[in-house]
């Protein structure tokens, strides 16, 4: 009775922030007043437990992944919209497909969870299994220093009840087996990509330097490791299995992510696994709300490509094989700290057309600087969008446009493409 | 920026007459924010001016090559700070040598370092003492945009950082803005031939009087008169539209970050 009127009340309440506008956490604060162990109930009826995504770049992408795979294998998945990673706005997630009666029926979540809070959630939620991505030179003015996110991921991933999923790759992050000592469980795989692919890679995969262990430890045998690279094309090897498979956006760390949601799927799908749904899957698979995601914009489309620090500019950088033709770049005050733009190579451009955001004369400077000429600053961003629409199509690829979070979501509004992402 | 490279710049160092020398200390584990942007710009600036540059690294367990003529040290953790602490330490007497003549551009960490004391809550550890000043880690976080009044001007940066320092004879700026309003607070230390800063952006591009007053100093180290050439007044332009938007925004943004 009581857990009925705290979901009705969620209920409510998520009613009444969505017509103000707008997601809110406030319904998860609610629903988590009146049943205080409301996530913990509710995970409990998940049969095959709850995934954590944790990484400083790729999460969104990376859920969404696992997601996928995991529902081409016939399973009921229950995820969280991106930017609904801390406790409440999972909590709000949970209240929006929460029965009456308390149920969710789902087989599985997969949820991607903050920094910052995947310790506390991890309590909440005992995952089964916990992913780490990569941890990269990251919102220093957040967290103050990378080792602190690493020790904030790596805390979280020991609380896992069966399997740990880290990328070797990552100085930091594969380190977690020492955090373990002689415990068996949680279990330790691994993904990554292989010595050729990284060779070829322009600047490799750019996780953040260990400064604390002196020992590089030998390399461990990958569940999910990619083998082979290009464009949109991956070859992922999943323990014996070789694995063709076509990715959602362009780019080596968007192969690195396939092959960890690959491993991650493998483990919770067990001898059920099987590689044509994972082909099948990601044939079918769409880009995560703004990486990678194409756009109509009148009578041609705009690629959408989002970073959020310097590795990941740089990966999607290193993604392009000629220098694209009509190019606009978005950076505003969402990204406070951009010192960080001065370590990105911009060898992959040989002109910006637009450069726009409220940061667009920083960003301006630092082009210039590195020999990239620009068309125009206009900072205002909806102006940027005209200049860019009275530009003819480009004749052999789509208009490109690098964008931060904040204006990918603005951009997307002046598009006609308004705000999915935050739909609790 | 390969060891070969960084082997004939040293070997061509002192007799390749007209060539200005800068070193960069630790480009990999002091280069966070942006330090290489610094490098980059003073080389520019210099190239277009006529003169021939040679950018230089020095990685831990390496030799330290001749006297460069100007020093650049960048911004780190503490973690990379105890790395490269006990190589900093082998060089100490070079480098506080140099330090009497060749001018040195030194960022948070690279500022740390060449302090007498770093105390942190995890422990003290002994700076390069090229500084009398010690260097408190821990203190209040201040993050954000903030203006400074230097010797050469004023100037515009960004603040992410909470050590505060204290033994500093003279102070390289005092900060009259930041997130909060109106301020002022030191910032950095001076000494005549060391420029050390808390303030990040990184801050040459955005600040081409400090940038000119840094290859002035160098190309004065090798025996050249830097006057900036013209073409330089293109990124000044820019850096200049870059600062106002960043002064007008000082106040407004960046306040709720936890």
């Amino acid at each position: 009775m009581r857990r009925s009127l705290a979901i009705l009340l969620g209920r409510l309440a998520r009613f009444a922030t969505r017509l103000r506008g707008g997601g809110s956490a406030f319904p998860g604060y609610l629903v988590r007043k009146i049943w205080p162990r409301f996530i913990e109930d509710v995970s409990a009826q998940w049969s095959h437990g709850v995934i954590f995504v944790l990484g400083s770049n790729g999460k969104s992408t990376t859920t969404h992944m696992v997601s996928e795979l995991l529902r081409a294998h016939g399973l009921k998945v229950f995820t969280n919209p991106t930017g609904a990673n801390l406790p409440q706005g999972i909590a709000s997630a949970m209240l929006s497909e929460v029965t009456v009666s308390g149920r969710l029926p789902a087989d599985v979540a997969v949820l991607e969870v903050d920094e910052a809070f995947s310790v506390d959630l991890a309590q909440l939620l005992r995952p089964r299994t916990v992913l780490m991505l990569n941890c990269q030179v990251d919102q220093l003015y957040r967290f103050y220093e990378t080792e602190r996110v690493a020790d904030m991921m790596l805390d979280a991933s020991v609380l896992a009840s069966e399997n740990i999923v880290t990328n070797r790759e990552d100085p930091l992050l594969s380190q977690v087996g020492s955090r373990l000592g002689s415990r068996s469980t949680p279990r330790v795989s691994y993904f990554g990509a292989s010595d050729d692919v990284l060779r070829a890679s322009k600047h490799g995969l750019l996780g953040a330097p260990d400064f604390r262990d002196e020992t590089a430890e030998s390399r461990p045998v990958a569940l999910g490791e990619v083998r082979s690279f290009g464009g949109r094309d991956a070859t992922i090897a999943v323990g014996d299995e070789s694995i063709t498979v076509e990715l959602p956006a362009r780019g080596l760390h968007y192969a690195v992510d396939a092959a960890a949601a690959s491993a991650t799927a493998s483990l919770v799908l067990g001898s059920t696994f099987d590689s044509a749904s994972v082909i099948e899957a990601f044939a079918t698979m769409r880009p995560a709300y703004g990486r990678g995601e194409v756009i109509p914009f009148g009578d041609e489309s705009v690629e959408f490509v989002m970073f959020k620090n310097g590795p990941s500019l740089q990966l999607n950088l290193d993604s392009l094989l000629t220098p694209p033709q009509q190019v606009m770049f978005a950076l505003d005050e969402g990204t406070p700290d951009i010192s960080w733009i001065y370590d990105v190579s911009f060898d992959s451009l040989d002109h910006v057309d637009v450069v726009t955001g409220e940061k667009a004369w920083q960003v301006a400077l630092r082009l210039e600087y590195a020999g990239v000429p620009v068309g125009s600053v206009e900072p205002d961003l909806e102006k940027a969008i005209e200049l860019m629409r009275r530009m003819p199509s480009p004749t052999e690829d789509r208009k490109l446009w690098f964008v931060n979070y904040e204006q990918m979501m603005l951009a997307r509004k002046f598009l006609g493409f308004p705000d999915l992402e935050t739909r609790l | 920026m390969n060891d070969a490279t960084d082997e004939n710049a040293r070997k061509a160092g002192p007799s390749s007459g007209g060539t200005i020398r800068i070193l960069q200390l630790y480009p990999d584990e002091l280069g966070v924010t942006g330090d290489a942007g610094n490098v980059d710009v003073l080389r520019i600036r210099l190239e277009r001016s006529g003169h021939t540059v040679a950018i230089e690294t020095h990685r831990p367990g390496a030799s330290l090559g001749t006297e460069p003529d100007l020093v650049v040290i960048g911004n780190g953790p503490l973690s990379a700070l105890r790395r490269v602490l006990p190589d900093a330490l082998r060089h100490r007497l070079t480098i506080a040598e140099w330090a009497q003549r060749v001018p040195f551009f030194a960022v948070g960490a690279g500022l740390e370092l060449l302090c007498a004391r770093i105390h942190d809550s995890s422990g003290d550890l002994d700076g390069l003492g090229v500084l009398g000043a010690e260097a408190h880690r821990g203190r209040r976080r201040r993050v954000g945009y903030a203006i400074a009044e230097t010797d050469e001007g004023t100037i515009t940066g960004f603040e992410d950082q909470a050590t505060e320092l204290t033994g500093v004879q003279t102070r390289f700026a005092t900060i009259v803005r930041d997130v909060t309003g109106p301020a002022s607070r030191p910032d950095g230390v001076r000494t005549s031939t060391i420029i050390g800063t808390l303030l990040q952006g990184p801050l040459l591009p955005l600040n081409p009087l400090l940038a000119d007053h840094l290859a002035g100093a160098a190309a004065r180290h090798a025996g050249i008169t830097y006057v900036p050439d013209a073409s330089l007044a293109h990124y000044d332009r820019l850096a200049a539209h870059a600062t106002e938007r960043m002064r007008s925004h000082v106040a407004s943004v960046f306040t709720t970050i936890q």
